[in-house]
């Protein structure tokens, strides 16, 4: 990950993390330098103290032989007066004592050069014996204690002071000098220098990144809180007209579904009405049913008492007619009777006046036959006539049921879709009442989404004031007002005729009387503003915050990035 | 709707099924308008498989009994629903022809 994309905190997290790490380094090379000073100190001292106690010690030694040497040349000395043995002289409870070991612990390369003085010395120590069990033996005779001396004590002495030589040859070189210990408080010294610089060096050079870094980090950030405040405010504005938009439609809109809701309970009644005189149709249908019926009745009885009628006046026709035929059969007998009785002369004189008495019957009965048959011709035919208007009067009744129970049928669904329409018609009605109080919704809705634009819009503003205050931390409030006016042109006081003492007294005097909106605490008016929100109310009636913005809000909010 | 004519002796059985509407009041005027050419002496209507009829469908019931009656023919409705059975009454249609339940 690189470093310019780090967050804020981690850039300072990792700059403070990096100097406490070079301060600790050099706290610890600063330690471990004098430290190391110290121990050579040590050293140096412990050194010195040991080359002193082993040239002490060789010191002793020729002391020790100058004693022997003594008592050898003093005659009347019987015993040498020296320490024979080698663990209790100067060297011998050094040498087998603690401060041997420290020493030992202290240079390990000494140990063996210990070591090897051991048996010389103690060797040494035992020739003082031997001088000693000489002089004991013979104290006047000196010669064999004074050559157990020359043999065997001074080589002895001189070996002992060879290895105390190399011990303190080996001590020198091993254990650091004076000059040593300078040379090594110089070179600390110097790269305490070195270190100090290079500290404040990489410190400072990690605090410019990380300032220079964090910097443009707030200045982007301030200015893409700019440009979303910037979207927020149009966006809120644009929530804000649409919202009222929406309001005003809403309102039209209920007051058209109140009219709808109004109309439609006008139909509701008529179609519920239509419903109620289609159902009482129903029953004047049954009625005509049933009255039709009985009609029907009668229709068949006269239908048939017709027919019977043609039936019958053909049988007359019949009868007529013999009568007819009777009447030309008995006037051919009256005839023949007469011709009879003219023949019969006088006998025959009185069935003449018969037989002209039946041909005036027959005659007659023929005439009234002919007049029979005339009335009958004229009866059927009415007769025939009254069948056809009755054969018409069927058809028409056959036309008029078909008609009337069409209609029933007509009705009845004219009543089934009258009932629906009214159910439909009621649904209809409670869906627009539920509409209407939807749309009443929607106006509050509406008025609600508009108060939260103006919300939007506050809080837009305050963003700008906020991203100012940013600004104002990262560069200072000179270029936080320098970036965040549009209109310096504008100053408060000189719209609103502030005098010099009451101007003198508010915040926003001298530098922000352009956006004296931004500054808390201002005197607008002589009166110190409320809150955010009561000092915004107040300053979107102002002519100094309209012309600052154009006129619109939030429009032109000032580039916040530093030139 | 369906209808079916057995014809038996002496007798025409006229079986109906389904809704008399409108429609079916057509259908059966024309059912009704064949067996009048052939006249029948004694027709039966069964209308066990009606369960509803409009007052189409009665007028031309009401004018096939007329046509049948004229020619001295009987008709009689049988197999009427409780509520049919019941409608029949009401409008007086068993004095003009006898009706029998299903």
């Amino acid at each position: 990950m690189r470093f310019a994309n780090l967050t804020i905190g981690k850039k300072l997290s990792l700059g403070f993390g990096a100097i406490l790490t070079l301060v600790l380094l050099f706290s610890l090379v600063n330690f471990s330098g004098i430290n190391t000073i110290v121990k050579k100190a040590a050293e140096v001292i412990s050194g010195n103290s040991l080359d002193a106690t082993l040239a002490q010690k060789v010191v002793d030694h020729l002391t020790w032989v100058n004693k022997l040497n003594t008592a050898l040349v003093d005659t009347q000395a019987t015993k040498t007066g020296v320490e024979t043995n080698d663990h209790l002289c100067g060297l011998g409870k050094w040498l087998y004592g603690d401060e041997r070991k420290k020493t030992e612990a202290m240079d390990p390369a000494l140990a063996p050069l210990f070591k090897a003085l051991e048996q010389p010395h103690a060797r040494l120590h035992q020739t003082a014996i031997a001088i000693n069990t000489a002089i004991e033996k013979n104290s006047s005779d000196r010669t064999e204690a004074v050559s157990l001396y020359l043999k065997e004590t001074l080589p002895a002495l001189t070996e002992v002071q060879g290895h105390l030589k190399k011990i303190r040859e080996q001590a020198r070189s091993d254990i650091s000098t004076d000059q040593a210990m300078l040379e090594a408080t110089r070179s600390f010294k110097r790269n305490l220098v070195i270190g100090a610089a290079l500290t404040v060096l990489v410190g400072i050079s990690l605090a410019l990144v990380i300032v220079r870094g964090s910097t443009k980090l707030l200045a982007k950030v301030a200015d893409d809180i700019k440009d979303n405040a910037a979207k927020v405010a149009a966006a809120a504005a644009s929530i804000n007209a649409a919202s009222r938009s929406l309001a005003e439609d809403a309102s039209s809109q209920a007051a058209a579904m109140e009219q709808t809701a109004a109309a439609l309970e006008e139909s509701t009644a008529m179609s519920q009405q239509t419903s109620a005189l289609t159902a009482g149709s129903q029953a004047l249908m049954n009625q005509n049913i049933e009255k039709s019926g009985q009609t029907l009745k009668a229709l068949i009885e006269l239908t048939r008492s017709m027919d019977q009628i043609e039936q019958d006046s053909d049988s007359i026709r019949s009868i007529i007619n013999t009568i007819g035929s009777i009447a030309f059969q008995t006037n051919l007998l009256a005839l023949n009777a007469a011709v009879e009785a003219a023949r019969a002369g006088e006998a025959g004189a009185g069935f003449a006046v018969v037989a002209a008495e039946v041909k005036n019957l027959a005659n007659r009965s023929a005439e009234a036959a002919k007049n029979t048959q005339t009335l009958l011709d004229g009866t059927i035919g009415r007769v025939t006539s009254c069948a056809e208007a009755l054969k018409q009067v069927n058809s028409d009744f056959d036309h008029i049921v078909a008609s009337a129970t069409g209609i029933g049928d007509k009705t009845t669904a004219i009543t089934e879709a009258t009932r629906q329409q009214a159910t439909g018609l009621v649904e209809i009605s409670k869906a627009t009442h539920e509409l209407e109080q939807i749309t009443m919704n929607v106006q509050t809705a509406a008025h609600t989404a508009a108060q939260a634009a103006d919300q939007l819009t506050d809080q837009a503003e305050e963003m700008g004031i906020m991203v100012a205050d940013l600004v104002a931390m990262v560069y200072g409030q000179d270029q936080a007002t320098l970036a965040s006016a549009t209109s310096k042109d504008v100053t408060c006081w000189e719209m609103k005729n502030c005098p010099p003492e009451r101007r003198n007294a508010c915040p926003a005097y001298p530098a922000h009387g352009g956006q004296c909106w931004m500054v808390t605490a201002t005197l607008c008016g002589g009166k110190e503003q409320g809150s955010y929100h009561e000092k915004m109310a107040n300053c979107r009636q102002c002519n100094v915050y309209l012309d600052a913005h154009g006129r619109s809000p939030q429009a032109q909010l000032p580039n916040l990035r530093p030139a | 709707m369906t209808i079916t004519i057995i014809n038996e002796a002496g007798k025409v059985v006229i079986n109906v099924e389904g809704a008399i509407d409108e429609k079916g009041a057509e259908e059966l005027k024309a059912t009704f308008g064949q067996l009048q050419t052939a006249p029948t002496p004694f027709v039966t209507l069964n209308l066990s498989g009606v369960n509803q009829i409009g007052s189409s469908g009665i007028g031309k019931i009401l004018l096939f009994y007329k046509n049948l009656a004229i020619k001295n023919s009987r008709l009689e409705v049988v197999g009427l629903s409780p509520m049919l059975f019941e409608l029949f009454h009401e409008l007086k249609l068993d004095s003009l022809f006898p009706i029998g339940k299903r």
